[in-house]
């Protein structure tokens, strides 16, 4: 049997590596992708553009406005002479907020008295805006600091010490960048194994595979062999990218991470096969494996967390692989997670690796005929 | 003209009958905004917190319930602070809060009192949003709590924030249409590549090349069909965020109409192009997924904003037409017609469509030379 | 131009990025108004001939003119005077039958007053008037060719390129066919009728036999044979003849002892599609050494028999067996036994031979000794030596289908499996390839074969004819024949028995 087995490896593997072309595929762009992209995804705010309404024209007011001007946040500061000017700027997206500072504000803070600053966000990008007015209300509250010590002296005050454990300077790119490995790796996973049964129909080999003694089981392991091997080392390859150009660090067990690594490209591949198995053709492949693909990244976790999302996505989220690997991939580079967390988050892989093998196999030969 | 109908009709035949494009045009776009809505949210976000509290005085508990009561905490009081870390490390909690033994004496004594705050540093994102709910909620605790607010001066400078064109502060009002440009990539581009691909398969391009078919004929033939096809599912979507999903729309439906065409007619051309040129259907749909989708996602400053990336991928930006369309969806829903964004937006968008509708069409051979 | 001549071709070269020449330095001359066949295997050239005739491709070297007009530069007013049938028919299987004959008639310009009247005449013709709302994708084969047929008559062309219409399809439907080109074709029309079937020839005024891009015969058939039998013998001849030497394949094969009677058994076998009965009771038992015919026109169930058979299809009652081993409870056990070599090549063609014959080996459980061994012994004997590193999509139609044959009895099975074995191969190669068979047969493998051909029935030695799901007879050559007549060839036999049969049903659908 292994025998069998073995020769359904191999001719898998010079399948795909024989065409440099889908050599090729297979590797650059995951990584290319990898490099762009980690850059891009970005949830900082930099660059921010702002207009300012100086009513008060006062040392005080200026002062203040050269607080912003040298924020490594706001990047031009221009100043407006009317309210119609600020308006336009922002309705244009000329610059991001506008800020208007009242012409009594000298005379009041020299009173000791509370005065305020209105602020006009864009709300078209919403979490650019409340980002931005976080910046606004921290320089401000600078400003009032350094210019007024006195009344943060000798009063009851909270400091809030904090500290950021395994990335303390909130690197957003190790984030993002391991996200994307496990999101490049799986789309490769997932598109070799959707494709390689219904290429075969396609191409007509099909039937030889089963007209010989190889068993659906036997056929299945072979195929999955193959891409599983291709997309461990595409992931270590992007893990090493990802060390070397952005200093990504791994603090955790490797044997875990390999381990943890393989069962989880066998739960995608799991559905690969069934989508295979389905699909009468490559496009209804490819198809296929888009469509779950997408649903699967979104409700992941990578872009919002797991435990705020409604009762009956976060169910079915039970039975997406992406999410609980993203868990164990961050836990392991960046924070050491201890065993008994990672198998955690590693049952429920194996029990969908388990229930989409089976599913494939059964899809598998029921379509025989 | 009447080849150019007949081709129209022929195409429109195939669509309705073939499930997968019904698939691609209505279902998955659905499901995409359906998870856009209700399972991704970009606004504040519910956390899992830890606490330990060690100081044991009376003040300390409203404190406490102070963290239990806000809608975007959920705390876990510890005792065994190992058991705490180890909850951290292990994700299950976003990060923890710690009050010392002197927390309270040091306020009555009117010195600043240390709140330790540790986050979860491999989850950016909701560390940023730990420190903001916590700082909020310290400061608030402080300047309502009746033992100490008198104490405290108000802040001199309060800041009034408006935000214009969004004021719920709602991101599925800028996300659900923004997310229009991807599915409408996905369509203009998956669709279109699949479809030529699979004419070529089948073998009926050849029998199309000996008749009277001409090439622009050929080219149009492809085009308004699928045009048609995902202005349809452009509508489809429209209406369920306006209707449905009660997205507020203060635009002109019109304007509407004439960028997403611009738009339709650009993605269309990346899709025709890449399949004209790339015939095999494995290659064709990595290179639409490659070159349209993923940066669809994620260079159009739908999501991540374009200024706050390196000026290389600014530049990247710049000729991806998705980026457009998404500036002028923002707008258009959120703040009405905006003419100097729409105008120079739809500029672009046509440049970039006509282009690629040029070399579509130089590249439509009408022979079979290098077909194999 | 030449009086009398469609399309004049001089020293005509094609050739495909670095291969051997599509079309080898071709002359000839296609006189108009008459049909002439272009007939050779597959890979011989018809294809790429008939495209550089239309235009769709454009020679390396050399001069055609199509109807006096240049191809190249000219084919936008070629297109407004040909009909093109492509070989998978050119149709749009999402469309209706009318609906793809109105999209022809519009791409070929017809006026539209005059639409309903040839469509009419079209639809009476091909027998396709109930089936106008029809999905074309649901149309039997022979529909579908003869549909495709009707939509390349379309605007009455002049020159009608017709890329194996007949492919595929049993002798009756192709008699049909002929029949019906003939009757539709106007006066003054010249025909290109490509097709693999050397037993075609005598249907034609003149007939053009290519292999390998070489022109092998250009005249008439009646001038050179009487009957099909010596017009292949004389094409053989022209090819470089066979000489049929022991063959080394059944000599080096190694066949188990074994007690058993009946080798291949099916025991009551039904195939049902929901309520459609695709194989009925489909009972038979073949012995040793025996080379057994499934017949029969297409959708008849002989495939579909076939396929349960050797484990392609699961019987939805019944019981199929394989050297004593039911196929569906020891189904790794039964199809040890056998070898399989399908229609068309299904080997990998991106693999290199060596490749291909090292994973057939593996996956049929040779060790890696015999392995070696085995593989040698095949290169040696099929002369692969010099093609083992190419790939296997590149190799000469002959090569394929020696590989085909090697990977299927590698492993010594005492039962092969042959569907369609020889369809699209050249003469000289399916003669060497019987002369094979009949080797293996001798030794004592027993064979299980379906075909087209009339005279790879004749050797077989017993034939079961399928229709409409059902084994109508069954018997050895002779036998059959007799059933209809004392003189009828095999031809005759099985048009003869079918008709009988379709009587006793009444009028039946095709």
């Amino acid at each position: 049997m292994f025998r069998r087995i073995i020769s359904l490896i191999k001719k898998e593997f010079i399948l795909i590596w024989k065409d440099p072309r889908s050599r090729m595929l297979i590797f650059v762009p995951p990584i290319l992708q990898l490099l762009i992209f980690a850059h891009a995804a970005t949830m900082e705010v930099r660059n921010i553009d702002m207009a300012i309404l100086d009513k008060s024209q006062t040392l005080q007011s200026r002062d203040l406005i050269s607080e912003f001007k040298h924020s490594r946040w706001f990047r031009n500061v221009i100043l407006v002479e009317n309210e119609n000017q600020a308006a336009k700027m922002v309705r244009t997206r000329k610059v991001q907020l506008a800020l208007s500072i009242n012409s009594d504000f000298a005379k009041k803070l020299m009173q000791n008295q509370p005065t305020s600053v209105q602020v006009i966000l864009d709300g078209r990008q919403t979490n650019v805006a409340s980002i931005t007015n976080g910046y606004v209300s921290a320089i401000v509250a600078q400003y009032e600091a350094e210019h007024f010590p006195q009344r943060t002296q000798n009063v009851p005050r909270i400091k809030l010490e904090i500290r950021n454990w395994f990335n303390p300077n909130l690197i957003f790119l190790w984030y993002t960048a391991i996200s994307l490995i496990t999101i490049l790796a799986t789309s490769i996973a997932l598109v070799l194994t959707a494709l390689s049964i219904a290429r075969e129909r396609e191409m007509g080999t099909f039937d030889q595979l089963i007209v010989s003694p190889l068993s659906s089981f036997e056929i299945l392991m072979g195929k999955t062999t193959a891409p599983l091997i291709i997309s461990v080392i595409l992931a270590s390859l992007m893990g090493v990218f990802a060390m070397i150009f952005f200093k990504v660090p791994f603090i955790g067990s490797l044997p875990l991470y390999y381990f943890s690594m393989v069962i989880y490209l066998l739960s995608m591949l799991g559905i690969g096969l069934f989508i295979s198995s389905i699909c009468k053709t490559q496009q209804q492949a490819i198809l296929g494996a888009f469509t779950f693909q997408m649903p699967a990244i979104l409700l992941s976790g990578y872009i919002s967390p797991v435990e705020d999302m409604p009762m009956f996505f976060q169910s079915l989220t039970w039975l997406n692989p992406v999410r609980f690997f993203l868990v164990i991939m961050k836990g392991i580079c960046l924070k050491n997670m201890p065993a008994e967390y990672v198998y955690q988050n590693l049952i429920p892989l194996v029990f969908i690796a388990i229930l989409t093998l089976s599913a494939a196999s059964w899809m598998f030969k029921r379509n025989l005929d | 003209m009447r080849i150019l109908k007949a081709l129209i009709k022929k195409e429109f035949y195939q669509i309705i009958r073939d499930p997968s494009s019904i698939l691609i045009a209505f279902v998955l776009p659905l499901i995409l905004l359906i998870i856009y809505m209700y399972g991704v949210n970009l606004d504040s976000v519910r956390l899992n917190m830890g606490l330990k509290v060690d100081d044991p005085s009376q003040q300390v508990t409203t404190l406490i319930d102070s963290f239990k009561s806000n809608k975007f905490i959920t705390p876990f009081v510890y005792d065994n602070p190992q058991k705490m870390y180890d909850d951290l490390t292990g994700s299950k909690l976003r990060g923890l809060v710690i009050i010392p033994n002197d927390f309270s004496s040091k306020l009555d004594r009117n010195e600043a009192a240390t709140v330790q705050l540790i986050t979860d540093g491999s989850e950016v994102n909701l560390a940023n949003y730990a420190q903001n709910y916590t700082g909020t909620i310290l400061a608030q605790w402080l300047n309502y709590s009746s033992k100490y607010s008198r104490k405290i001066p108000p802040s001199l400078i309060s800041i009034e924030p408006r935000y214009w064109y969004n004021q719920d502060i709602n991101s599925h009002y800028f996300i659900l249409p923004g997310s229009l440009s991807v599915t409408m990539t996905l369509i203009g581009m998956l669709l279109t590549a699949l479809v030529i691909a699979r004419e070529w398969e089948r073998g009926t391009m050849e029998a199309l090349l000996t008749t009277k078919v001409t090439r622009i004929q050929l080219v149009l033939g492809k085009y308004i069909p699928y045009f048609i096809l995902g202005m349809t599912s452009m509508g489809f979507c429209v209406f369920i965020c306006i209707q449905v999903f009660q997205i507020p729309f203060r635009g002109s439906l019109w304007v509407l109409f004439v960028f997403s065409a611009l738009f339709l007619f650009t993605a269309m051309g990346q899709g025709l192009l890449i399949s004209t040129i790339l015939k095999n259907q494995f290659t064709a749909s990595q290179a639409a997924l490659v070159v349209g989708f993923l940066p669809a996602l994620m260079l159009s400053g739908l999501v991540f904003p374009i200024t706050s990336m390196p000026i290389p991928l600014q530049w990247l930006s710049s000729i991806i037409p998705a980026r457009y369309f998404v500036a002028c969806m923002q707008s258009e829903f959120m703040a009405g017609t905006v003419p100097e964004i729409i105008i120079p937006n739809c500029i672009f968008l046509a440049i970039i469509g006509f282009l690629l509708f040029i070399l579509v069409y130089s590249k439509t051979q009408m022979t079979l030379e290098g077909e194999n | 131009m030449g009086e009398g001549f469609s399309i004049e071709i001089k020293n005509l070269k094609k050739r495909f990025d670095d291969c051997e020449p599509a079309i080898d330095n071709l002359t000839l001359n296609i006189e108009k108004g008459k049909i002439t066949g272009l007939i050779g295997p597959d890979g011989a050239g018809k294809t790429t001939l008939i495209r550089l005739i239309a235009g769709l491709l454009t020679p390396t070297e050399g001069e055609i003119s199509t109807m006096g007009l240049n191809p190249t530069t000219q084919k936008d007013l070629i297109n407004k005077k040909i009909g093109y049938m492509p070989q998978r028919f050119g149709l749009y299987e999402d469309l209706s039958v009318i609906e793809n004959l109105n999209l022809y008639a519009d791409l070929r310009g017809i006026p539209t007053d005059e639409k309903e009247a040839i469509f009419d005449k079209v639809l009476t013709m091909t027998d396709l008037k109930n089936f106008k709302e029809r999905l074309a994708g649901a149309l039997s084969g022979g529909m579908k060719q003869k549909l495709g047929l009707a939509c390349t008559l379309l605007g009455t062309p002049e020159l009608l390129l017709l890329d194996e219409p007949s492919v595929g399809v049993d002798p009756i439907s192709r008699r049909e066919l002929i029949k019906m080109v003939k009757s539709l074709a106007t006066e003054g029309m010249t025909i290109l009728w490509s097709t693999a079937y050397l037993d075609e020839a005598h249907s034609f005024d003149s007939c053009l036999v290519l292999n390998e891009g070489k022109i092998i015969f250009n005249g008439q058939p009646r001038d050179v044979s009487e009957t099909t039998q010596d017009f292949e013998e004389k094409v053989i001849e022209l090819m470089g003849g066979f000489n049929p030497k022991t063959s080394e394949l059944a000599m080096k094969f190694e066949l188990k002892e074994d007690n058993i009677e009946y080798v291949i058994e099916a025991l009551d076998l039904v195939k049902k599609y929901g309520d459609f009965y695709a194989v009925k009771n489909n009972t038979f038992h073949i012995k040793k050494g025996e080379i057994f015919g499934l017949l029969g026109p297409n959708g008849a169930g002989k495939s579909t028999s076939f396929k349960m058979m050797c484990g392609l299809a699961t019987p939805t009652e019944g019981t199929a067996k394989i050297m004593g081993q039911d196929i569906l409870q020891n189904p790794s056990k039964a199809r040890s036994y056998l070898g399989y070599m399908a229609q068309k090549f299904s080997l990998y063609g991106d693999l290199s031979v060596l490749q291909n014959l090292r994973f057939f080996a593996g996956v049929y459980g040779l060790n890696f000794f015999k392995r070696k061994e085995k593989i040698d012994e095949i290169v040696e004997i099929l002369h692969f030596k010099k093609y083992l590193n190419q790939d296997a999509k590149e190799l000469p139609l002959g090569y394929k289908q020696r590989l085909s044959l090697a990977c299927a009895v590698m492993h010594n099975p005492p039962v092969l499996f042959l569907d369609e074995p020889t369809s699209g191969v050249d003469p000289v190669t399916r003669r060497e390839f019987w002369h094979h068979i009949k080797a293996l047969a001798k030794k004592g493998v027993t064979v299980m074969i379906t075909t087209h051909f009339m005279d790879e029935a004749e050797f077989c030695d017993r034939i079961s004819l399928f229709y409409q799901g059902e084994a109508i007879a069954t018997g050895s050559p002779a036998e059959l024949k007799a059933m209809v007549s004392p003189t009828a060839t095999m031809a005759d036999a099985f048009v003869g028995l079918i008709e009988r049969k379709e009587a006793i049903n009444g009028k039946v659908n095709r």
